[in-house]
């Protein structure tokens, strides 16, 4: 299906929730709506779902503008961040609902919703559960009747607010690719809100960064890693540190210079990886830190350096495979070579 | 810290909650009504039989049951309509609002009651209006029924405030995003979890009504067999010092009025309908 976001904004109050969001998907992607806290996401698929209004701008499904279209029209199954499942309904009967209210003449006959609801309680691996109510099932098992529960109603899109936000790690990773696996098998659009980067980056095609109500960067996970279009987004797709550079002969060189030297001969403050930041034989282009702390974590080794007689902090990540340098211990100085440097015009000191 | 036995409670002290509870129930209601009940034994059987033929009590008892249960359906409906807005609508002025639901628990109700007359009354405010059109509402049924709604409909909203709160909004959203129309939600996601409360809520304002003495007698008028109250008829008997005809009097109320209230809350228990 298609769907078109063409200006749309909202405000509450004095805050402005979303700033002219446009934007166009084709097909049948995973799209991730990724941001921080109060960027905005949350009320943008509110919006897309049609459960608040925006104030300007509209939002067609296969070029309908959604205004115009019944609830029931507009095809949306949707995944509440707490899930709502009907307390006082069994799974099943929950799973049903969707199914039970259609006007009569496109209600399924009785013995085909319970084949149906039957068929979805397979998909989700809930079949055991039929005739539990949700009070009695653990926050995975909820999150799947949710889920079972938007789909029944075979909806265009599937829109899902923050759906791992409640469970705790191992079961946020296995429902990950469930819901992979499912909007595979489904064929149909399906928008997740997360503020999770590893989430967004594991399962979606696609990736919609928000940052104070405006769409900051589009792009699949593999394009936002490579191509960042502003410091926001590489900052918040995962760690990094600030690190003096300069141009010399069109490439970018880190070093430490004076600090009287700093603003007259151009130096600039680059972002560099923590992975970029790999050990080196002393040489040029090396630097020389200290090393103020190193922890283990699985095969990477985290270290946290600074350069000698100054302000500036490092953070690198190793691998830990056997090499040519031992581990270095605290108080020691290693020689670390950046191997790759992001310069953006606008880079804050 | 000190390890606590698994079996222990947050709230400290189970057994001294438990027998102020006991202790509380046992000197605040029990007694009272035990003491009735002991007085009421010696009664002879002869004299509620006789009781129960009297036309007069008959009537007054149709009046007071059937008014009060028609005022804890009307309480309930425009309680839980109330406390839907106040739960659900943010508008201006809703916290005073709020404050004024609660007001005639604090009103004396033979304020409430002389109040209500001065208006209804046919030189009254209101009572004026309605005259011309043959409309009679101070003494006359109209009139305690809207006394006994006046008294009671506090129980009605503050009990389902509460519990109208606590629905989730999302579980609207969620029905509609289903397809479900307005009164298949109603009917399906939002009554179900609200049935209990709504029992209560009824159960509540019938046992107010039933009880209630001091507003209705300003606007009821208190005619024999049309507009006189149960509860009346046994003041009545207790000015003339017959204290045996009062408590037999009571007792024929009180023992329909636990009973529909034992039912209540058994319906108020049922998982389904």
């Amino acid at each position: 299906m298609k769907l078109e976001v063409l200006h749309v904004s909202k405000r509450f109050g004095q805050h402005l929730a979303l700033d002219q969001i446009s934007f166009t998907l084709n097909g049948n992607p995973l799209v991730a709506l990724l941001g921080p806290s109060g960027s905005g996401k949350t009320t943008l698929l509110r919006v897309l779902a049609g459960l608040e209004t925006p104030d300007h701008g509209e939002v067609r499904f296969d070029g309908e503008d959604i205004r115009r279209l019944q609830t029931r029209q507009r095809g949306i199954g949707f995944v509440f961040q707490h899930y709502a499942l009907f307390r006082h309904m069994t799974i099943s009967e929950n799973i049903a609902f969707g199914l039970e209210v259609k006007p009569a003449t496109l209600r399924p006959h009785p013995t085909e919703i319970q084949r149906r609801v039957h068929a979805l309680l397979r998909l989700v691996h809930l079949d055991w559960l039929a005739d539990r109510y949700p009070d009695e099932l653990s926050g995975g098992q909820r999150q799947r009747a949710a889920l079972a529960r938007a789909l029944a109603v075979e909806p265009r899109i599937l829109m899902l607010d923050e759906p791992f936000g409640a469970l705790d790690s191992t079961v946020r990773k296995e429902l990950r690719r469930e819901l992979r696996r499912l909007h595979d098998a489904a064929g149909i659009t399906s928008l997740f809100v997360t503020h999770d980067v590893e989430e967004a980056c594991e399962i979606a095609d696609q990736i919609i960064l928000l940052h104070q109500g405006r769409i900051v960067q589009m792009g699949t996970p593999q394009e936002l890693w490579t191509q960042p279009v502003s410091p926001f987004v590489f900052r918040f797709l995962g760690g990094f540190s600030l690190i003096p550079a300069i141009r010399r002969n069109g490439v970018w060189i880190a070093g430490d210079p004076f600090p009287s030297q700093r603003q007259a001969e151009g130096w600039t403050l680059a972002h560099v990886r923590p992975w970029d930041l790999l050990p080196a034989k002393p040489q040029e282009n090396a630097l020389t830190a200290c090393v103020e702390s190193l922890q283990t974590v699985g095969p990477r080794l985290r270290l946290r350096l600074h350069l000698p007689n100054s302000h500036i902090r490092l953070h690198a990540e190793w691998p830990t495979i056997p090499g040519p340098f031992a581990p270095p211990t605290p108080g020691t100085t290693v020689c670390v070579r950046p191997v790759r440097l992001w310069v953006f015009p606008t880079t804050p000191a | 810290m000190r390890p606590n036995p698994p079996s222990q409670s947050v709230i400290p002290g189970f057994r001294p909650a438990l027998t102020w509870a006991l202790l509380y129930q046992a000197v605040v209601v029990l007694l009272p009504l035990s003491t009735m009940a002991i007085m009421a034994f010696r009664i002879p059987l002869a004299q509620f039989l006789h009781e129960l033929q009297s036309p007069r009590l008959l009537a007054a008892c149709r009046l007071s049951f059937g008014l009060s249960t028609l005022a804890a359906f009307l309480c309930t409906l425009v309680g839980g309509v109330t406390a839907w807005t106040l739960a659900r609508i943010p508008f201006f002025g809703r916290r005073i609002l709020d404050a004024f639901i609660d007001l005639p628990f604090a009103l004396p109700t033979a304020v409430a009651g002389l109040a209500l007359t001065a208006l209804y009354a046919p030189q009254g405010m209101i009572g004026r209006l309605l005259a011309p059109f043959g409309i009679r509402v101070a003494y006359a049924p109209p009139g305690i029924l809207l006394a006994m709604i006046f008294v009671s409909f506090p129980f009605a909203v503050r009990t389902l405030q509460p519990v109208i709160e606590e629905i989730p909004r999302e579980m609207e959203e969620a029905a509609i995003l289903l397809g479900s129309p307005p009164w298949t939600t109603f009917r399906r996601v939002l009554f179900p979890p609200l049935r209990p409360a709504l029992a209560t809520a009824f159960g509540l304002s019938l046992a107010r009504s039933l009880g209630e003495y001091g507003s209705i007698i300003f606007i009821a008028g208190n005619m024999p067999f049309k507009t006189e109250i149960a509860p009346l008829l046994i003041v009545t008997r207790l000015e003339q010092y017959d204290y045996t005809g009062a408590l037999a009097l009571a007792v024929i109320l009180l023992i329909p009025s636990f009973l529909i209230l034992m039912a209540i809350h058994r319906l108020r228990t049922l998982r389904s309908l």
